[in-house]
């Protein structure tokens, strides 16, 4: 049975590092306080734990070294799962499992995101470059079936793309038992050329959008996002304004449309489009509440009204920014931004 | 963990020795639970392939695609006769709801997933050069049983792999191997990298740490 366990204001419940990670805590009564460090910027992030909620479940779950330190702030009341309890105590109750998986989700994809970020220069190149290199690796060792697979599903997913052509040849070379051919041209020699008779018999007239062309609005987004990670903005617009004229038929491409319009909302603040922009971040926003990019939008916003002149609203809106969960580097930069501006 | 057999009905998949079921870099929706068999999972590494893991019986791979559709980080093939089952976003929830301890396996593997992205993000946010390789050695010595208990450790990686985690490129960080190596601090070899004292790696990062304040 977990037990309420009372804490004195000012006790640390555990140091981040630390290494046991056997309790599992709730807010029950009175003030913690999560003290951690922000990655990218060194900063010491404080953020407020709500009545009811658990703590620590993250590092006791994974048997990680804490990551943050708890620290109590006022008189408390705590109720202490040992991980024993804890398990007992959610496989009982699914849902908050699911809950707590979308919560997990989310920060994964919040840090794989900053990884993305980080790793802009020197990153891999499109996918679709990476699955043909991957296809011809298979190849050149003598994998056939493997290679052939790889080579399969490149003109599936990319039917009129720029490889599609030696995708074609070098997969019945494989099929065929032929060994990857002496002197072929490498693949980066292919890579940026397009006009090549590589393209050929699949009729790309438009720019090389056709790459998914017959996809899907995930297809679609995810060349966009390729696109944007290339720097080719206009094009990466053009398709993410495509999707949007797409009926989403599924709950997943539900949720893919509305990723389209934060996605929108950044190319055309690339493009230096910031009404566009904004309508885009605005509708994201106001459609989306719970979606995963509410923040980032909302400090969009905020950075096209201060490029506007428009000093009021953008305070208000870093103000905003501030104050929403979790505390990270947008929260940071957000504060610095409203520092200035006041 | 197994899941019972009655939903293999509706949700298996059997693969033949030496079959790919799914490949670097194609996307990919569906996550799968070996009910029998084993599953390799290997990463191209420019020209090579590099055998990152051997999944058995009980183990659940692909489960990223619960995230997004995004492309598969790495190849699954089978080893033997694999049984599987394979799921997708859209039955999630209800598979989830009728199978809690499947469900509690998940938040165990992300969140190690977390942390492991975490600590990964961490080494390439060093700003100097001579950090990121030290602490990917560090992040990677983290894995090990051995790690605090004796010095010397055997890393069985190339300079390329290590440039992947610094997100380098492979001459860069082979400067600063090849630095390393001049200085005692660690061995090369053509399949692995031996760090005589990972402490030296404890210090380098500090010290870069130190120059920044």
């Amino acid at each position: 049975m977990p037990i309420s366990r009372a804490y004195n204001s000012g006790s640390i419940v555990y140091f981040q590092n630390d290494k046991d990670v056997e309790e599992v805590y709730v807010l029950q009564k009175g003030r913690v306080m999560l003290i951690s460090t922000a990655l990218d910027t060194g900063e010491e992030i404080k953020e407020d734990v709500q009545v009811g909620e658990f703590f620590g479940v993250r590092s006791s779950v994974g048997k990680y070294v804490r990551e943050e330190t708890a620290q109590v702030l006022g008189p408390t009341q705590l109720l202490v799962f040992k991980m024993p309890e804890f398990e007992q105590f959610v496989l009982k109750n699914t849902r908050l499992i699911m809950k707590m998986l979308r919560v997990f989700s989310k920060e994964l994809r919040n840090i794989h995101r900053q990884v993305r970020e980080t790793l802009k220069v020197g990153a891999a190149r499109d996918p679709s470059y990476e699955l043909m290199n991957v296809a011809e690796s298979f190849h050149r060792h003598g994998s056939m079936d493997h290679a052939v697979y790889a080579y399969q599903k490149y003109l599936e997913h990319y039917p009129g793309g720029i490889y599609s052509a030696r995708s074609s040849d070098l997969m019945e070379m494989a099929q065929n038992g032929s060994v990857f051919p002496y002197g072929y041209a490498s693949l980066d020699s292919v890579s940026g050329t397009g006009t090549q008779d590589f393209s050929s018999g699949f009729g790309i007239d438009d720019g090389g959008m056709s790459e998914t062309a017959g996809g899907g609005i995930s297809d679609k987004f995810y060349n966009a996002m390729s696109l944007f990670g290339r720097g080719e903005y206009q094009e990466a617009l053009n398709e993410y304004s495509e999707i949007l004229t797409q009926e989403p038929s599924s709950s997943e491409e539900e949720e893919i449309t509305g990723k389209t319009y934060f996605e929108k909302g950044r190319c055309e603040l690339k493009l230096k489009q910031l009404d566009s922009a904004s309508a885009s971040f605005t509708h994201y926003v106001k459609n989306y509440s719970d979606g995963e990019f509410v923040k980032e939008s909302v400090y969009q916003l905020a950075v096209i009204s201060e490029a506007k002149g428009n000093q009021d609203r953008a305070r208000s809106l870093y103000m905003k920014v501030a104050t929403m969960k979790p505390a990270d580097s947008i929260t940071t930069e957000a504060k610095k931004r409203l520092e200035r501006l006041s | 963990m197994l899941l019972p057999e009655s939903l293999f009905e509706k949700f298996g998949k059997i693969f033949e020795p030496g079959q790919i079921i799914f490949c670097e870099y194609e996307p990919g929706n569906d996550f799968y639970f070996i009910q029998e068999g084993d599953v390799k999972i290997i990463k191209t590494m420019g020209d090579t392939q590099k055998t990152l893991d051997i999944l058995t019986t009980g183990d659940i791979f692909g489960e990223m695609a619960i995230l997004e559709e995004q492309p598969r980080s790495a190849t699954a093939i089978a080893v033997d006769r694999v049984r599987t089952l394979h799921f997708n976003r859209a039955n999630f929830d209800s598979l989830m709801n009728g199978n809690p301890q499947l469900a509690y396996r998940l938040l165990q593997i992300f969140s190690t997933r977390i942390y492991d992205a975490k600590r990964r993000l961490q080494v390439l946010l060093q700003d100097d050069i001579q950090a990121k390789v030290a602490d990917a050695f560090l992040m990677l010595a983290e894995k090990n049983p051995e790690y605090g208990q004796i010095n010397q450790l055997i890393f069985n990686i190339t300079v390329e792999e290590l440039a992947s985690w610094c997100g380098q490129s492979a001459e860069e960080a082979q400067r600063v191997v090849s630095q390393f190596v001049k200085q005692g601090r660690l061995e090369l070899y053509a399949d692995r990298i031996v760090v005589n004292n990972i402490n030296d790696m404890i210090r380098v990062v500090n010290s870069k740490k130190k120059n920044l304040l």
